[in-house]
Formats: structure tokens, C-alpha cells, sequence
């Protein structure tokens, strides 16, 4: 990952263009478009963390809906109790948007740290069954839960209130969700040059020899999982008020496969693939049914019928995602 | 508590297990042997469970149905191994993890165009959709034949492995590669046919399943889930491991899920005792899970490598 | 008298019913080398994964300067002065030459647990890395990936890394292993450069270079010490000769 002063002009120039035009959308007036992009820049946010262990860790956590579910069901267990007039464990709910990112962080870092002391001792396919079974579990407790709806999930009927920010304006949480994005995305790129992002990226390359050197690299993996958990706590949150709704879905194994389609798509263990992956993913499921009718009547609905042997291809052919082939050569 | 209602849940929990080890048996195989992680393995489990309704249209005969019902999903996992699978072999696990992800959606999709949105229900031969007495209640036959088919097949299993040509390449080729080929035997043909050995036993599970629950889309990734389980709490690679987990993961899933909330219910209210019982029954078996690996890393009987 | 640095009091290490090491005690005196030589299978690597803590021990002490480090991890051994060469090298071939031993100075230069300053650039760290690339002769590499790296000059970096943070004791692997006689006789140079600031045990089967730089050498076969002393005393030991030299001189 080159560093941004290290980027030649035409990098510069097109990421340049990238966030004008991001800055952008919302003055085009179309309702549609803005509500679309958020779901972007939501995703992309996910999948930007779920990158800080698998590009930067080499760890395949197959449990990050996990995660993102928790930070959703803050957001609709708070504004359950709010709406009802009723306290939780004892508290008075928030409906501050900050109250539920600290919320979510303490949750799902305090998940993050229980099934990570576990998974992190064990690695390879061991670690992708694990991490999948752990958020598997969170499922079906969700899904159990019937104080909170069960399956059914909460509908939300207002977004989380952000002190003189008016996030119920579409363009104004447009910003404030971009505004989310960049900012950890400049952290990201801080991240991986620093002491730390170096150890662990050593870990990933040969963790005996880094442990030979004097890390102990298990605290510095469990660390990585724990950022890479609450980062995508946050994007949870903003998930929940993006869709006026909160269900166990989120915590689906499909949602996790999801997020690891995004960061592969887009190019794993680079700082815009997952962003480019997310974009792709969504566009696809979003056009790729309208596209399909075109052709035969029907067909829309089968499109996951064509997105399956793409991934095959994927994972075969592309190894660098996307952004590995629009550059061409190495990182 | 109930004896009878111990001994039936009992019963129960058995027929769980001997599913999940004819499920986890190929899985655990595979990741064993040749280091791949296929999560496309439920979709081979939902293949069976469907061909077995469509065969039983063709042939109406319960156990010709099935035994083409295994061969084709045998031949279809030999061919998802020949021309995608193989080449993963070695690299790195994330992308066994895509392409096996994007078979899922395309076996889904693939059966709902074929079969329909709607679930199927598979009605079983006369001679199997019965009762019997046992301990002085009924208990469903059908039930009680998938246990033996289980127990049976885990048999053939174990002699297969540990007395055959076939079993000693299987045992060799997971120690050392070369070696298998030094002995003349064409590896890559014996990947495909291991493949196609956890495919058909995937799939003897899904038919089997088809009576008892319903065929439907998606079937496959609930149980592959509950096979992760017993994998990774009998130990990676391990066939006696998979046996044993998945025994007790279906024993204490269907324990829990029958008795927690009375045994909640002496303790705590009524209602709460159902809510908090359920919740802590579908948690059940993941917290057996953590607890092993926090006590054996490598599973309660890993493999010897 | 020299001090002694490190200490192993009789260490053993069982596998199944196999032992491994039993009970070898070793001592290394402060800026010396040691050699530790014996057949294929006499325990050689399994004792120094012993040392560096790779492998527990069943039974037995290690002393570290005095102080009883046979409990510890492997990384706390490696931050107390414990450094390590592997039989088969090992690095981080996905980052630069350069970077591989300023992340080996890193693991002495502090925490590591910051999260926003750029460590690729900070001279505190890249410094003393280049510093050690210059005295191993890899400074015209340092921008390399690591993985591009020649063998021969994997196996310097990897001595390069080891040698970061100045250790107590450097546990040597067959470190000629695979290499020509050309790049041989620079590491051997370049061992006896280290000499007498860095103490250190050498695992080697190149008789030569063994006794060109060993001031005292152990014999170890079947896991068990057989003999010890100043390399003359060994060369002329019959015990040695019978068990191990004589194989390879007598053929």
C-alpha cells in the first residue's frame, strides 16, 4: 500500500475526482441515488474493517456480520426502549448517535475479545469455522429473542438523533456516513505504515519468526480483530438508520460471505478495494436483476444464478480483485 | 423428569448426530487430506435431499431413488472438484472461501429455478412412515431407520478406511503426498473420488432428511454450519473425532432445546424460563464448542499429524 | 574466568516414547562460540527450540544471565537477549530487505502498540537497520523485496535479523546449510566478525567451518551429551570418533 505522498498525479487526480463526485451525489437531487450511495459508503465502511484482518492480518473471519449486527441491534434495542418508555437493564435509553457508536464499540469489542481470546489460538480453516460458528451462535440468539421481535426484527421509525446534526435529512446523514468512511479510511492508511500495522502484517507473513524477534504476536492479532470489530460495529449503526430497520439478517453467515465478496472483489489488503468491492457488490445486486429482465422476462430474479460462477471465476483468476486489474501490476 | 421423554429425546438426538457425522465425515475428510475448506458441501447435502424427490417421481421405488439420488450428487461433486475445487488446493484459504460461497448461490438459485420456491414434502414408503411401540409409546420408524443407516454407514466407514487399499491411500495421502504417488497412484483421481465419496454421503443425509423435515433451499447451510461444529469440537481431520462430535452436538442440541426451559422453570418464572430456555437451547452446542477448544485446541480426538 | 551467559541444566524433551533430549546441561561463556554438532537426529534442533522456547521442556532449567528463564514464552526469552537463526530460513519475504530488520529492531525500540506514526520513516528505527546492513553487506538490498533475495542472502538478512537489539546469545541453525562454498566462507567471516561481542551456540554439519570457529564444541548423540571440551580435545576423543567423526573421516 503505497503511502498518499508516495502516489504518482494521476492516483492523486482520480482520487481527487472520486470524492468530488462523492461530495456531489446529494445535489443531484434524486432521492433514489443519495439513498443508494449511502448504502455504498455503509458497506464500504464494513468492508474497509473486515479488511484490517483479512488483508492486513491474513486472518478469514467468516463471523463479521456478527458485528455489524450487534452495532444494528444498539441502535433498534435503544430505540425500542426509548419508544416504550421502558429502561434497559436499569438505564435510560439513548437515542444519541454517539451514545450508540460507544454502545456498539463496548459491545461488539467485549464479543470480539471473548470469541477472539478463543479463535485466535487456532488458525487456517480451524479459525474460518470458528469465527463462523461464534456469529452463527449470535444468530440464533437474535432470532430467539423474542422481547426484541425474533425473526421479525424492529422497524425503526425515526433515525438516531446527532445533537445539531439533522441525520433524518438524506443528505445530511449522506455526508455524515462519508464523513464516517474517510475519516477511518485515513486511519486505515496511518494504520498499516505504523509499528503496529507492520507487526501484524510480519505476523501474517511468518508469525514464528516474528515471535523469534520478540512480539507477542497474539496480542497484537487480537488487537487487529478488535479494532477491525468495532469499526464494523459503526458501520452497523449507520446500516440500522440507513434502513429504518434492524433484524437477525444482519447477522446472517450470507451477510459475512457478503463482506468477504466486497473486500475480494474490490482487492484485498489495499485501502480503496474493499471500497471499490462494495460499490461493484451492490450495483450488481442492485442493476444486475434489471439488466437480466431485460433479456428474459423473469430472469431478474435468478441473478445470484450468475453471480455464483463469477465469484468462482474470482477466486480462481483474479486474485487481486478489481483493483489489482484496473492497476495492472503489483500494489 | 420424564424417563420416556428422556429416552425418546435421546432417540432424537442420535438421529441428529448420525446425520451431522455422515455430514461432517466428508468435510472433515477433505480438510483433512487435501487442506480445503468447502463450504458448498451443504449444497451437496440440499442435492441429494432434492434428487431424492425427483428420482421418487421416476423410479417410485424408496431405495432406487435414493441410491440415483447419491450417484448423481456423487458425480456432480466430481465434477465441482475437477473443474473448479482442484485448483485451489494450496492456495490460500480465502479463496476457497469465495469460490465455494459462490457455488452455494449458484446451487440455491440453480434448485429454486428447477424445483420451485416452495418447500417439498418428501413422503416416505408405506413401510417407513409408521409407528412402532417402544417403551410403551409410538415412535416413528423412519426415525428410527435413519439411525441405523447412520450407525451402518459410520461401519462401513470406519472398515473402509482402516481396511482397504483405498482407506491406506486415503491415510497415506494426508501424511505424505509423494509417497501416495511414488506407489503408481494417480493423486488427483484419488482427490476426485474422496471428493465424490463426501458428496454422496452428504447427500445419503439430505435424503434421508427429506421425510423427517422438509426439502427446501437453503437447507444445506444450517446443517453445514452445525457440521463445522463437530468438526472442529471432534478435531480437524479426524473421523473418529467427527463421530463422537457429532453425537454430542446432537444429543446436547436436542436435549436443550427439549429441556432447558423446564429445568429453567424450577428456578425462574414460567415465561421467563421459556424465553431465556430457548435462547440458551439454540446456543447450546456453540458454547460446548468454545468450552472444548478452550480446554483441547485441537479437538477432544484430533488426527495424528 | 568468563561469566557464563546461558545455562541449560539437564534439559529433557520426550516425544511419545522417544527422548529427544536427556538431560543435557550446557554451559556458554560470555563471547564465545560454541558448537553443538552430532548425527541427523541427535536432538540438535530440538534442544535449541528448547532454549529459544519453542518447545516446552519436560524437565530441567535454562538460566539466561542468571536469571531462570524456562517458563517463559518464546518472545519474552527473544526480548531478554535470546536470539534465534532457523534451519530453514526464515523471514518476511513480503516486505522489504530494509524492513525486515528495522521490524527486528523495532521488537527492542519500545512498544509497538502505536498506531499512527509512520514507522517506515522513522529514523530511530531505520537507522540501526541500515547500519546492520552495512556491517552484513546487504545495504545495496536494503529496497528489495525480501522474498527476491538470493538464498545466500536470505540467510545473511536472517543473521542480520537475528543480530538486531545487540542479543546476549545467538542460537545458530546450521546457518551454512545450502549454501556454495563461495557465500560459505563469507558467513563464516562473518561469523568470526561477531566474535567477542556476540556470544553464540552453533548447530552445524560443515565440519571445517565448525572447527574454524568453535573455541569449545559438544557432542550430542542420541540426545545425550557424549562429550564437551576445546575442539583439539574433541577431534582426538575416541568416543567421538567412534560414534560420529569417524563415520565421516574413516570413509
Amino acid at each position: 500500500m503505497p503511502r498518499l505522498s508516495e502516489m504518482g498525479w494521476r492516483w492523486r487526480i482520480l482520487l481527487a475526482l472520486a470524492l468530488l463526485s462523492a461530495l456531489l451525489i446529494p445535489w443531484t437531487g434524486d432521492d433514489y441515488l443519495v439513498k443508494l450511495a449511502t448504502r455504498i459508503l455503509i458497506f464500504a465502511l464494513a468492508a474497509s474493517a473486515l479488511d484490517l484482518v483479512l488483508g492486513l492480518g491474513g486472518l478469514v473471519s467468516f463471523g463479521h456480520a456478527a458485528f455489524l449486527g450487534l452495532g444494528a441491534y444498539v441502535v433498534g434495542i435503544m430505540f425500542l426502549h426509548d419508544f416504550e418508555g421502558t429502561g434497559f437493564l436499569g438505564l435510560a435509553p439513548s437515542q444519541d448517535i454517539f451514545v450508540q457508536f460507544l454502545l456498539a464499540a463496548l459491545v461488539a469489542g467485549g464479543f470480539a475479545l471473548a470469541t477472539g481470546a478463543v479463535c485466535l489460538r487456532t488458525r487456517g480453516v480451524a479459525f474460518i469455522m470458528i469465527t463462523l460458528a461464534f456469529a452463527q451462535m449470535l444468530f440464533f440468539f437474535f432470532v430467539s429473542l423474542r422481547r426484541y421481535n425474533g425473526e421479525d426484527g424492529i422497524a425503526l421509525w425515526n433515525r438516531s438523533r446527532g445533537g445539531w446534526l439533522e441525520l433524518e435529512d438524506q443528505r445530511t446523514f449522506y455526508y455524515f456516513v462519508l464523513a464516517c468512511l474517510v475519516l477511518f479510511l485515513v486511519f486505515a492508511a496511518r494504520l498499516y505504515h505504523s509499528r503496529f500495522g507492520r507487526v501484524v502484517r510480519g505476523s501474517k507473513d511468518n508469525d514464528r519468526r516474528m515471535r523469534a524477534l520478540g512480539f507477542p504476536t497474539y496480542r497484537y492479532r487480537l488487537t487487529a480483530y478488535l479494532l477491525s470489530a468495532v469499526v464494523t460495529s459503526i458501520a452497523g449503526v449507520l446500516l440500522a438508520n440507513a434502513t429504518y430497520f434492524v433484524g437477525p439478517a444482519y447477522l446472517s453467515w450470507h451477510m459475512s460471505g457478503q463482506l468477504i465478496v466486497m473486500v475480494v472483489l474490490g482487492g484485498i489488503g489495499t485501502l480503496f478495494g474493499p471500497v471499490l468491492g462494495a460499490a461493484l457488490f451492490i450495483l450488481l445486486e442492485e442493476f444486475l436483476p434489471d439488466v437480466l429482465d431485460l433479456f428474459a422476462a423473469g430472469a431478474g430474479e435468478y441473478w445470484m444464478l450468475l453471480l455464483g460462477p463469477l465469484l468462482v471465476i474470482v477466486a480462481l483468476f483474479a486474485r487481486r480483485g478489481l483493483l489489482g486489474v484496473l492497476v495492472g501490476t503489483g500494489r | 423428569m420424564d424417563l420416556l421423554l428422556l429416552l425418546q429425546q435421546t432417540l432424537n438426538g442420535l438421529q441428529l448426530g448420525v446425520m451431522l457425522f455422515l455430514m461432517a465425515a466428508g468435510l472433515t475428510l477433505i480438510f483433512g487430506i487435501m487442506d480445503l475448506i468447502n463450504l458448498a458441501h451443504g449444497s451437496f447435502y440440499m442435492l441429494g435431499a432434492y434428487l431424492t424427490a425427483w428420482t421418487m417421481g421416476l423410479v417410485d421405488a424408496f431405495l432406487p431413488a435414493i441410491a440415483l439420488a447419491l450417484l448423481i450428487t456423487a458425480a456432480v461433486g466430481f465434477l465441482v472438484e475437477v473443474t473448479a475445487l482442484r485448483r485451489l488446493y494450496g492456495r490460500d484459504h480465502l479463496y476457497q472461501v469465495l469460490a465455494t460461497f459462490g457455488l452455494i448461490l449458484f446451487f440455491n438459485e440453480g434448485l429454486k429455478l428447477l424445483f420451485g420456491p416452495q418447500p417439498i414434502f418428501l413422503q416416505p414408503p408405506a413401510w417407513l412412515s409408521g409407528q412402532v411401540p417402544l417403551f410403551g409409546a409410538p415412535y416413528p420408524v423412519i426415525r428410527l431407520a435413519i439411525i441405523a443407516v447412520g450407525l451402518a454407514s459410520a461401519l462401513l466407514l470406519w472398515w473402509l478406511i482402516g481396511h482397504t487399499r483405498l482407506g491406506m491411500l486415503i491415510r497415506a495421502g494426508a501424511d505424505d503426498r509423494e509417497m501416495v504417488q511414488a506407489l503408481g497412484v494417480d493423486i488427483a483421481r484419488l482427490f476426485g473420488l474422496i471428493f465424490a465419496l463426501g458428496a454422496a454421503l452428504a447427500a445419503l443425509a439430505g435424503a434421508m432428511a427429506g421425510p423427517v423435515l422438509a426439502v427446501r433451499i437453503g437447507m444445506g447451510e444450517d446443517i453445514l454450519i452445525l457440521a463445522f461444529v463437530v468438526i472442529v469440537i471432534g478435531g480437524i481431520g479426524s473421523i473418529r473425532g467427527a463421530f463422537l462430535g457429532a453425537l454430542l452436538v446432537g444429543l446436547v442440541d436436542t436435549y436443550g432445546r427439549a429441556m432447558l426451559p423446564d429445568l429453567l422453570a424450577m428456578f425462574l418464572e414460567r415465561t421467563v424460563a421459556d424465553a431465556a430456555g430457548a435462547s440458551i437451547a439454540s446456543m447450546a452446542i456453540y458454547i460446548l464448542m468454545a468450552l472444548v477448544l478452550a480446554f483441547r485446541p485441537r479437538g477432544l480426538l484430533p488426527a495424528r499429524s | 574466568m568468563s561469566e557464563e551467559v546461558l545455562r541449560a541444566v539437564d534439559l529433557t524433551r520426550r516425544f511419545g516414547g522417544v527422548i529427544a533430549c536427556d538431560r543435557v546441561s550446557l554451559a556458554l561463556r560470555r563471547g564465545e562460540i560454541h558448537a553443538l554438532i552430532g548425527p541427523n537426529g541427535a536432538g540438535k534442533t530440538t534442544f535449541l527450540n528448547l532454549l529459544s522456547g519453542e518447545l516446552a521442556a519436560d524437565s530441567g532449567r535454562i538460566l539466561l544471565c542468571g536469571r531462570d528463564i524456562t517458563r517463559l514464552p518464546t518472545h519474552r526469552r527473544a526480548r531478554l537477549g535470546l536470539a534465534r537463526s532457523f534451519q530453514i530460513t526464515s523471514i518476511l519475504p513480503g516486505m522489504s530487505v530494509l524492513e525486515n530488520v528495522s521490524l527486528a529492531i523495532q521488537a527492542h525500540a519500545g512498544s509497538s502498540f502505536r498506531f499512527f506514526a509512520d514507522a517506515g520513516r522513522d529514523p530511530a528505527l531505520n537507522e540501526p537497520a541500515s547500519e546492520l546492513l552495512a556491517r552484513v553487506g546487504l545495504r545495496e538490498c536494503a529496497g528489495l523485496p525480501a522474498a527476491r533475495l538470493a538464498h545466500g542472502q536470505k540467510r545473511v538478512l536472517e543473521l542480520a535479523m537475528a543480530l538486531a537489539g545487540d542479543p546476549e546469545v545467538l542460537l545458530l541453525d546450521e546457518p551454512l546449510a545450502g549454501l556454495g562454498p563461495e557465500e560459505g566462507r563469507r558467513m563464516v567471516e562473518l561469523l568470526a566478525g561477531l566474535r567477542p561481542r556476540t556470544t553464540m551456540l552453533l548447530v552445524e554439519h560443515d565440519m571445517d567451518a565448525v572447527f574454524r570457529l568453535a573455541d569449545r564444541v559438544t557432542v550430542l548423540v542420541y540426545g545425550r551429551v557424549i562429550a564437551s571440551g576445546d575442539p583439539d580435545g574433541i577431534r582426538r576423543d575416541p568416543e567421538v570418533r567412534s560414534a560420529y567423526l569417524g563415520e565421516e573421516e574413516g570413509g
